[in-house]
């Protein structure tokens, strides 16, 4: 018998708000985990922090949750060439 | 910002680079622990990493090292589980019952700065493992520098 607590701590605060956007809302993980990354994206311009910092952790977490959900590959290419833009920004050989 | 020729060149370059690395890795050797290759190639390995049976073909460069002694290892074995065990055991599950801001500041920056070295040990594979420490090091304390101008408002 799995009670509400038993799911809550194995799911965590960050979990159940994933999943409750998921049947609420989105109808699927991906739209969801795009949507909250784009509002990740947005608060770390807000505060000037440098994309390269966001970018480049979510790559090989994404990379896993897209074996699972392959709606999630096409946010991985893009984010790919988003990088590419960013490195290109940086790196002094322009 | 330089012309958009050379932008677009730069992304291509890239890219390309990316899928000359799974063709050439996923040639050589199918079974290699390459995450990029693997993701990108739709390989089973990367799902599969503790079963028993198996597609990698016979005679393949990680088949002897990886595959064929899968039987022997243990299920549910906490070693090889590194510093992601190390974290599970330091912030047990009911800190998380709510937010607070160190915790998750913590995390935060501690998942900021490992990145570039689980990045760079995560491209190559198992056999590289020193000349990607090497590399994901220097990207670790890049990202660092990063971070401190980021904090001293120097913004890049």
């Amino acid at each position: 018998m799995i009670d509400v607590w038993t799911v809550f701590n194995q799911t965590g605060s960050f979990g159940i708000i994933i999943d409750s956007l998921t049947q609420h809302w989105t109808g699927s993980l991906h739209t969801t985990l795009i949507i909250i990354l784009m509002c990740l994206l947005l608060v770390a311009s807000f505060f000037h922090m440098p994309e390269i910092l966001i970018i480049v952790p979510l790559i090989p977490v994404l990379l896993i949750f897209s074996t699972i959900d392959p709606g999630l590959q096409i946010v991985v290419a893009l984010l790919s060439l988003f990088l590419g833009y960013i490195l290109y920004s940086i790196l002094p050989f322009r | 910002m330089g012309n958009s020729t050379s932008m677009v060149i730069f992304m291509s370059a890239f890219s390309l680079m990316a899928i000359l690395m799974t063709l050439s890795i996923q040639s050589i050797d199918p079974c290699s622990s390459s995450l990029l290759s693997n993701a990108l190639a739709n390989s089973t390995v990367i799902s599969q990493l503790n079963s028993d049976s198996s597609t990698c073909p016979y005679n393949s460069l990680s088949f002897n090292n990886n595959m064929y002694n899968q039987a022997n290892i243990q299920r549910g074995s906490t070693g090889n589980m590194g510093i992601g065990a190390t974290i599970l055991s330091i912030f047990p599950d009911w800190l998380y019952t709510g937010f607070n801001w160190i915790t998750h500041s913590g995390i935060f920056i501690i998942n900021i700065i490992g990145a570039p070295y689980t990045i760079a040990v995560s491209l190559f594979p198992v056999q590289y493992t020193s000349f990607a420490s090497a590399i994901g090091a220097f990207g670790s304390i890049l990202f660092l520098w990063f971070l401190v101008n980021w904090f001293t408002g120097k913004d890049n």
